[in-house]
Protein backbone atom coordinates (compact mmCIF):
# COMPACT_ATOMS: atom_id res chain seq x y z
CA UNK A 1 0.00 0.00 0.00
CA UNK A 2 1.70 3.01 -1.09
CA UNK A 3 0.43 7.03 -0.74
CA UNK A 4 -2.19 7.21 -3.59
CA UNK A 5 -3.46 4.13 -4.19
CA UNK A 6 -6.24 4.87 -1.78
CA UNK A 7 -7.91 7.78 -3.09
CA UNK A 8 -10.74 8.60 -0.91
CA UNK A 9 -11.11 7.22 2.83
CA UNK A 10 -13.53 4.31 3.11
CA UNK A 11 -16.54 5.13 5.27
CA UNK A 12 -15.51 3.71 8.04
CA UNK A 13 -12.09 4.20 7.90
CA UNK A 14 -10.75 7.45 9.47
CA UNK A 15 -7.11 8.31 9.22
CA UNK A 16 -5.05 7.97 12.20
CA UNK A 17 -1.54 8.61 10.67
CA UNK A 18 1.57 7.36 9.03
CA UNK A 19 4.16 4.50 9.24
CA UNK A 20 7.84 6.16 7.60
CA UNK A 21 10.31 4.11 7.21
CA UNK A 22 13.58 5.65 7.55
CA UNK A 23 16.03 3.13 6.45
CA UNK A 24 16.54 0.24 4.53
CA UNK A 25 15.54 -0.45 0.59
CA UNK A 26 11.98 0.98 1.27
CA UNK A 27 13.08 4.11 3.12
CA UNK A 28 11.37 7.21 2.43
CA UNK A 29 8.34 5.30 1.88
CA UNK A 30 5.28 5.92 4.42
CA UNK A 31 1.98 4.01 5.22
CA UNK A 32 -1.26 5.17 6.02
CA UNK A 33 -2.48 3.91 9.63
CA UNK A 34 -6.34 3.55 10.26
CA UNK A 35 -8.10 2.66 13.49
CA UNK A 36 -7.54 -0.98 14.97
CA UNK A 37 -4.64 -3.02 14.06
CA UNK A 38 -2.40 -2.81 11.42
CA UNK A 39 0.09 -5.70 10.70
CA UNK A 40 3.91 -5.04 9.40
CA UNK A 41 5.52 -7.89 7.51
CA UNK A 42 7.59 -9.61 4.84
CA UNK A 43 3.93 -11.89 4.22
CA UNK A 44 2.11 -10.47 1.38
CA UNK A 45 -1.15 -11.51 4.10
CA UNK A 46 0.43 -8.23 6.06
CA UNK A 47 -1.36 -5.12 5.90
CA UNK A 48 1.95 -3.56 5.25
CA UNK A 49 3.75 -5.59 2.77
CA UNK A 50 7.87 -5.08 3.82
CA UNK A 51 10.16 -7.59 1.99
CA UNK A 52 13.10 -6.86 3.82
CA UNK A 53 16.19 -8.84 5.17
CA UNK A 54 15.01 -9.45 9.02
CA UNK A 55 11.79 -8.61 8.77
CA UNK A 56 9.54 -11.40 9.71
CA UNK A 57 5.88 -12.36 7.53
CA UNK A 58 3.99 -10.87 10.32
CA UNK A 59 6.72 -8.57 12.35
CA UNK A 60 4.84 -6.18 14.65
CA UNK A 61 1.61 -4.62 14.63
CA UNK A 62 0.55 -1.15 15.68
CA UNK A 63 -3.38 -0.37 17.32
CA UNK A 64 -4.80 2.44 17.55
CA UNK A 65 -7.48 2.21 20.24
CA UNK A 66 -8.90 4.61 22.55
CA UNK A 67 -6.59 7.71 21.30
CA UNK A 68 -4.03 5.65 22.15
CA UNK A 69 -1.01 3.84 20.07
CA UNK A 70 0.23 0.34 20.70
CA UNK A 71 3.43 -1.17 19.46
CA UNK A 72 3.22 -4.72 20.07
CA UNK A 73 6.30 -7.42 18.81
CA UNK A 74 4.36 -10.27 17.33
CA UNK A 75 7.28 -12.88 18.67
CA UNK A 76 9.86 -12.08 16.12
CA UNK A 77 13.27 -13.58 16.10
CA UNK A 78 15.01 -10.29 15.30
CA UNK A 79 12.72 -8.36 17.94
CA UNK A 80 11.39 -4.98 17.80
CA UNK A 81 13.63 -2.01 19.76
CA UNK A 82 12.56 1.87 20.86
CA UNK A 83 16.09 3.52 21.98
CA UNK A 84 18.11 0.32 21.82
CA UNK A 85 15.76 -1.14 24.03
CA UNK A 86 13.56 -4.55 23.14
CA UNK A 87 9.98 -4.29 23.74
CA UNK A 88 7.27 -6.87 23.44
CA UNK A 89 4.41 -4.10 24.16
CA UNK A 90 4.58 -0.39 24.48
CA UNK A 91 2.43 2.52 24.10
CA UNK A 92 3.79 4.71 21.83
CA UNK A 93 3.43 8.77 21.27
CA UNK A 94 3.80 10.81 18.22
CA UNK A 95 7.31 10.87 16.73
CA UNK A 96 8.25 7.76 17.93
CA UNK A 97 11.31 6.05 16.53
CA UNK A 98 11.55 2.20 16.69
CA UNK A 99 13.36 -0.46 15.14
CA UNK A 100 12.53 -3.82 13.37
CA UNK A 101 15.45 -6.29 12.55
CA UNK A 102 17.64 -3.64 10.87
CA UNK A 103 15.22 -1.61 9.68
CA UNK A 104 13.91 2.04 11.35
CA UNK A 105 10.50 3.77 11.32
CA UNK A 106 8.95 6.32 12.58
CA UNK A 107 5.07 6.76 13.48
CA UNK A 108 3.35 10.07 12.96
CA UNK A 109 0.03 10.48 14.33
CA UNK A 110 -2.56 12.74 12.79
CA UNK B 1 -32.74 36.62 -6.49
CA UNK B 2 -32.80 33.28 -5.50
CA UNK B 3 -33.58 31.36 -2.54
CA UNK B 4 -31.53 27.97 -1.71
CA UNK B 5 -33.29 24.58 -1.63
CA UNK B 6 -30.93 23.94 1.66
CA UNK B 7 -30.69 26.80 3.53
CA UNK B 8 -33.34 28.82 2.28
CA UNK B 9 -31.24 31.95 2.42
CA UNK B 10 -31.10 34.78 -0.69
CA UNK B 11 -27.93 34.86 -3.09
CA UNK B 12 -27.11 35.74 -6.01
CA UNK B 13 -28.56 34.07 -9.29
CA UNK B 14 -25.69 34.48 -11.42
CA UNK B 15 -24.03 31.68 -8.84
CA UNK B 16 -23.75 27.88 -9.33
CA UNK B 17 -23.72 26.94 -5.50
CA UNK B 18 -25.41 29.01 -2.92
CA UNK B 19 -23.07 31.08 -1.08
CA UNK B 20 -23.99 30.34 2.13
CA UNK B 21 -24.15 26.63 2.35
CA UNK B 22 -22.63 25.47 -0.95
CA UNK B 23 -25.65 23.61 -2.46
CA UNK B 24 -26.22 23.88 -5.78
CA UNK B 25 -29.10 26.08 -6.93
CA UNK B 26 -29.21 25.23 -10.49
CA UNK B 27 -29.44 22.35 -12.49
CA UNK B 28 -25.63 20.55 -12.59
CA UNK B 29 -27.82 17.23 -13.49
CA UNK B 30 -27.14 15.47 -9.85
CA UNK B 31 -29.49 12.77 -8.58
CA UNK B 32 -29.71 10.49 -5.61
CA UNK B 33 -28.45 6.78 -5.89
CA UNK B 34 -30.69 4.72 -3.62
CA UNK B 35 -28.59 5.08 -0.80
CA UNK B 36 -28.56 8.60 -0.75
CA UNK B 37 -24.81 9.67 -1.86
CA UNK B 38 -24.80 12.13 -4.57
CA UNK B 39 -23.82 11.57 -8.31
CA UNK B 40 -24.31 12.78 -11.57
CA UNK B 41 -27.02 12.11 -13.54
CA UNK B 42 -24.70 10.90 -16.06
CA UNK B 43 -24.05 7.76 -13.60
CA UNK B 44 -25.09 4.59 -14.33
CA UNK B 45 -24.08 2.98 -10.87
CA UNK B 46 -23.17 4.89 -7.63
CA UNK B 47 -19.49 5.04 -7.92
CA UNK B 48 -19.22 5.01 -3.75
CA UNK B 49 -21.68 1.85 -3.14
CA UNK B 50 -22.04 0.61 -6.53
CA UNK B 51 -26.05 0.83 -5.96
CA UNK B 52 -28.13 0.26 -9.13
CA UNK B 53 -31.42 1.44 -7.79
CA UNK B 54 -33.47 4.72 -7.70
CA UNK B 55 -31.15 6.40 -9.69
CA UNK B 56 -33.88 8.25 -11.65
CA UNK B 57 -34.31 11.28 -8.94
CA UNK B 58 -32.57 14.34 -10.07
CA UNK B 59 -32.16 16.05 -6.56
CA UNK B 60 -31.77 19.77 -7.83
CA UNK B 61 -34.47 22.46 -9.04
CA UNK B 62 -36.65 20.62 -6.93
CA UNK B 63 -39.36 22.22 -4.33
CA UNK B 64 -37.75 23.07 -1.00
CA UNK B 65 -39.81 20.82 0.59
CA UNK B 66 -38.80 17.47 -1.53
CA UNK B 67 -35.14 18.74 -0.78
CA UNK B 68 -33.38 15.65 0.63
CA UNK B 69 -30.06 17.53 1.34
CA UNK B 70 -26.71 17.18 0.58
CA UNK B 71 -23.22 18.11 1.97
CA UNK B 72 -20.85 20.21 0.00
CA UNK B 73 -18.26 17.24 0.65
CA UNK B 74 -20.55 15.05 -1.18
CA UNK B 75 -20.91 17.30 -3.83
CA UNK B 76 -17.06 17.41 -3.99
CA UNK B 77 -16.71 14.38 -4.13
CA UNK B 78 -18.77 13.93 -6.89
CA UNK B 79 -16.83 16.20 -8.75
CA UNK B 80 -13.55 13.94 -7.71
CA UNK B 81 -15.22 10.74 -9.38
CA UNK B 82 -15.69 12.52 -12.52
CA UNK B 83 -12.37 12.49 -13.16
CA UNK B 84 -11.81 8.72 -11.30
CA UNK B 85 -10.42 6.23 -14.24
CA UNK B 86 -12.26 3.39 -12.65
CA UNK B 87 -15.91 5.34 -13.51
CA UNK B 88 -15.03 6.15 -17.17
CA UNK B 89 -16.41 3.48 -18.29
CA UNK B 90 -19.75 3.90 -16.67
CA UNK B 91 -20.18 7.61 -17.77
CA UNK B 92 -20.65 9.88 -20.65
CA UNK B 93 -16.62 11.30 -21.88
CA UNK B 94 -17.81 15.02 -21.51
CA UNK B 95 -19.51 16.25 -18.64
CA UNK B 96 -20.56 19.42 -18.36
CA UNK B 97 -20.26 20.97 -15.01
CA UNK B 98 -22.08 23.70 -13.34
CA UNK B 99 -23.91 26.04 -16.01
CA UNK B 100 -22.93 29.63 -16.94
CA UNK B 101 -21.00 31.46 -14.12
CA UNK B 102 -20.38 34.62 -14.62
CA UNK B 103 -16.19 35.17 -15.38
CA UNK B 104 -16.18 37.18 -11.65
CA UNK B 105 -19.33 36.71 -9.41
CA UNK B 106 -19.22 38.34 -6.12
CA UNK B 107 -20.82 37.23 -3.06
CA UNK B 108 -21.36 38.74 0.28
CA UNK B 109 -21.27 36.33 3.19
CA UNK B 110 -23.06 37.19 6.17
CA UNK B 111 -20.10 38.45 7.49
CA UNK B 112 -19.58 41.22 5.59
CA UNK B 113 -16.76 39.69 3.51
CA UNK B 114 -16.61 39.43 0.16
CA UNK B 115 -15.57 36.37 -1.93
CA UNK B 116 -14.72 36.25 -5.59
CA UNK B 117 -15.91 33.36 -7.80
CA UNK B 118 -13.66 32.76 -10.47
CA UNK B 119 -14.31 30.63 -13.56
CA UNK B 120 -12.13 29.06 -15.92
CA UNK B 121 -12.53 26.83 -18.77
CA UNK B 122 -11.05 23.99 -17.18
CA UNK B 123 -14.31 23.92 -14.58
CA UNK B 124 -16.89 23.43 -17.45
CA UNK B 125 -15.17 20.65 -19.37
CA UNK B 126 -13.58 17.92 -17.51
CA UNK B 127 -10.53 16.13 -19.04
CA UNK B 128 -11.79 14.04 -21.33
CA UNK B 129 -8.77 11.21 -22.27
CA UNK B 130 -6.65 12.70 -19.82
CA UNK B 131 -6.34 9.53 -18.18
CA UNK B 132 -4.25 8.25 -21.70
CA UNK B 133 -1.36 10.47 -20.88
CA UNK B 134 -0.19 9.97 -17.75
CA UNK B 135 -1.35 7.94 -14.76
CA UNK B 136 -3.23 10.44 -12.66
CA UNK B 137 -4.12 10.20 -9.51
CA UNK B 138 -7.73 12.13 -8.03
CA UNK B 139 -7.41 13.53 -4.57
CA UNK B 140 -10.93 15.10 -3.25
CA UNK B 141 -10.69 17.93 -4.67
CA UNK B 142 -8.39 17.45 -7.75
CA UNK B 143 -5.41 14.96 -8.88
CA UNK B 144 -2.36 14.37 -8.66
CA UNK B 145 0.35 12.99 -11.05
CA UNK B 146 0.82 9.16 -9.66
CA UNK B 147 3.72 8.33 -11.59
CA UNK B 148 5.60 11.22 -10.77
CA UNK B 149 4.88 11.00 -6.59
CA UNK B 150 5.98 7.40 -6.53
CA UNK B 151 8.88 8.28 -8.37
CA UNK B 152 9.57 11.66 -5.91
CA UNK B 153 8.97 9.73 -2.63
CA UNK B 154 12.09 7.30 -3.49
CA UNK B 155 13.96 9.94 -5.29
CA UNK B 156 16.97 12.36 -3.10
CA UNK B 157 15.11 15.64 -3.66
CA UNK B 158 17.73 18.62 -4.90
CA UNK B 159 17.53 22.07 -3.94
CA UNK B 160 15.69 24.23 -6.60
CA UNK B 161 18.22 27.10 -6.33
CA UNK B 162 21.74 25.69 -5.14
CA UNK B 163 21.19 21.62 -6.83
CA UNK B 164 22.13 20.49 -3.34
CA UNK B 165 20.67 17.39 -1.64
CA UNK B 166 17.71 18.85 0.68
CA UNK B 167 17.51 16.95 3.70
CA UNK B 168 14.42 14.37 3.79
CA UNK B 169 11.67 15.59 4.89
CA UNK B 170 8.36 13.76 5.75
CA UNK B 171 5.10 16.08 5.37
CA UNK B 172 1.39 15.69 4.15
CA UNK B 173 -1.56 17.89 3.53
CA UNK B 174 -4.86 16.50 4.89
CA UNK B 175 -7.72 17.33 3.63
CA UNK B 176 -10.60 17.72 6.42
CA UNK B 177 -14.49 17.82 5.81
CA UNK B 178 -16.09 20.85 8.70
CA UNK B 179 -16.25 18.39 11.39
CA UNK B 180 -12.15 17.71 10.68
CA UNK B 181 -12.54 14.36 9.77
CA UNK B 182 -9.54 13.52 7.40
CA UNK B 183 -11.05 12.73 4.20
CA UNK B 184 -7.79 12.10 1.95
CA UNK B 185 -4.06 12.40 2.11
CA UNK B 186 -1.44 14.06 0.42
CA UNK B 187 2.57 13.62 0.58
CA UNK B 188 4.39 16.41 -0.27
CA UNK B 189 7.24 15.09 -1.97
CA UNK B 190 8.77 18.40 -4.09
CA UNK B 191 10.27 21.52 -2.59
CA UNK B 192 7.66 23.44 -3.89
CA UNK B 193 3.90 22.48 -4.34
CA UNK B 194 1.63 24.95 -5.98
CA UNK B 195 -2.31 24.63 -5.18
CA UNK B 196 -4.81 26.00 -7.19
CA UNK B 197 -7.22 25.43 -9.48
CA UNK B 198 -5.34 25.33 -12.83
CA UNK B 199 -3.90 22.01 -14.28
CA UNK B 200 -0.64 23.83 -14.14
CA UNK B 201 -1.09 23.34 -9.90
CA UNK B 202 0.36 20.28 -8.20
CA UNK B 203 -2.40 19.91 -6.43
CA UNK B 204 -5.98 20.75 -8.10
CA UNK B 205 -8.65 21.97 -6.77
CA UNK B 206 -12.02 22.19 -8.19
CA UNK B 207 -13.19 25.05 -6.03
CA UNK B 208 -14.58 27.79 -7.11
CA UNK B 209 -13.60 29.87 -4.93
CA UNK B 210 -10.18 29.04 -5.33
CA UNK B 211 -7.80 30.48 -7.77
CA UNK B 212 -5.77 29.01 -10.59
CA UNK B 213 -2.74 29.54 -8.22
CA UNK B 214 -3.60 30.35 -5.23
CA UNK B 215 -0.91 29.27 -3.07
CA UNK B 216 2.22 27.22 -2.66
CA UNK B 217 3.63 25.62 0.34
CA UNK B 218 7.80 25.48 0.48
CA UNK B 219 10.88 24.05 1.85
CA UNK B 220 13.48 26.02 2.83
CA UNK B 221 16.55 25.28 5.23
CA UNK B 222 14.56 22.67 7.32
CA UNK B 223 11.44 24.28 7.03
CA UNK B 224 7.81 24.54 5.17
CA UNK B 225 6.08 27.98 4.17
CA UNK B 226 3.16 28.90 2.86
CA UNK B 227 2.98 31.57 0.66
CA UNK B 228 -0.56 33.28 -1.39
CA UNK B 229 -0.07 33.91 -4.64
CA UNK B 230 -2.14 37.25 -5.18
CA UNK B 231 -5.49 34.62 -4.94
CA UNK B 232 -8.48 36.52 -5.19
CA UNK B 233 -10.14 34.64 -1.58
CA UNK B 234 -6.66 34.99 0.09
CA UNK B 235 -4.77 32.42 2.02
CA UNK B 236 -5.75 31.68 5.51
CA UNK B 237 -4.17 29.89 8.30
CA UNK B 238 -5.19 29.01 11.32
CA UNK B 239 -7.92 31.56 10.57
CA UNK B 240 -5.56 34.69 10.19
CA UNK B 241 -5.05 35.71 6.59
CA UNK B 242 -1.87 35.21 5.55
CA UNK B 243 1.19 35.81 2.59
CA UNK B 244 3.84 34.52 3.72
CA UNK B 245 3.99 32.67 6.65
CA UNK B 246 5.77 29.82 8.00
CA UNK B 247 3.98 26.17 8.92
CA UNK B 248 3.99 24.06 11.82
CA UNK B 249 2.62 20.50 12.37
CA UNK B 250 -0.50 20.60 12.63
CA UNK B 251 -1.72 24.17 11.27
CA UNK B 252 -5.07 24.57 9.59
CA UNK B 253 -4.61 26.03 5.68
CA UNK B 254 -7.75 27.30 4.17
CA UNK B 255 -8.47 27.47 0.35
CA UNK B 256 -11.53 28.48 -1.13
CA UNK B 257 -13.36 26.44 0.88
CA UNK B 258 -11.09 23.88 1.34
CA UNK B 259 -9.83 23.28 5.01
CA UNK B 260 -6.25 21.21 4.92
CA UNK B 261 -4.46 20.38 7.54
CA UNK B 262 -0.77 20.65 7.46
CA UNK B 263 1.25 17.73 9.14
CA UNK B 264 4.95 17.01 9.60
CA UNK B 265 7.65 15.27 11.29
CA UNK B 266 9.52 17.90 13.04
CA UNK B 267 12.43 15.35 14.34
CA UNK B 268 15.50 15.88 12.32
CA UNK B 269 16.42 12.66 9.90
Amino acid sequence: MNINDQTVFEDEKELKGWLVVLSGEWQGRDYRLFPGKTILGSSHYAHIYLPETGIEPFHFSIRFENEEVWLTDLDSDAGLFIDEKKIHREKIVDETLFKAADVEFLIKIL
Amino acid sequence: MEICANCFKKSLPASPFCAYCGYPKIDIGLKRCGKGHIIYETYKNCPFCHHLENLGKTLVNQPAGENTGGTRTEILNVATNIMNPHNMDQQTKEITKPGPIDDKTVFETGTGDKTVCESDTHDKTVLEGETDDKTRVETLTGYLDKTVMEDEADKTILDEGTGEPLPPFFAWLVYVDEAGKPLQDIRLTRQKTVIGKSADADIRLNDPFASNLHAVIHFEGGKFFISDLGSRNNTWLNEKKIMNEELQDGDKIRVGHQNIIFKRVRRNL
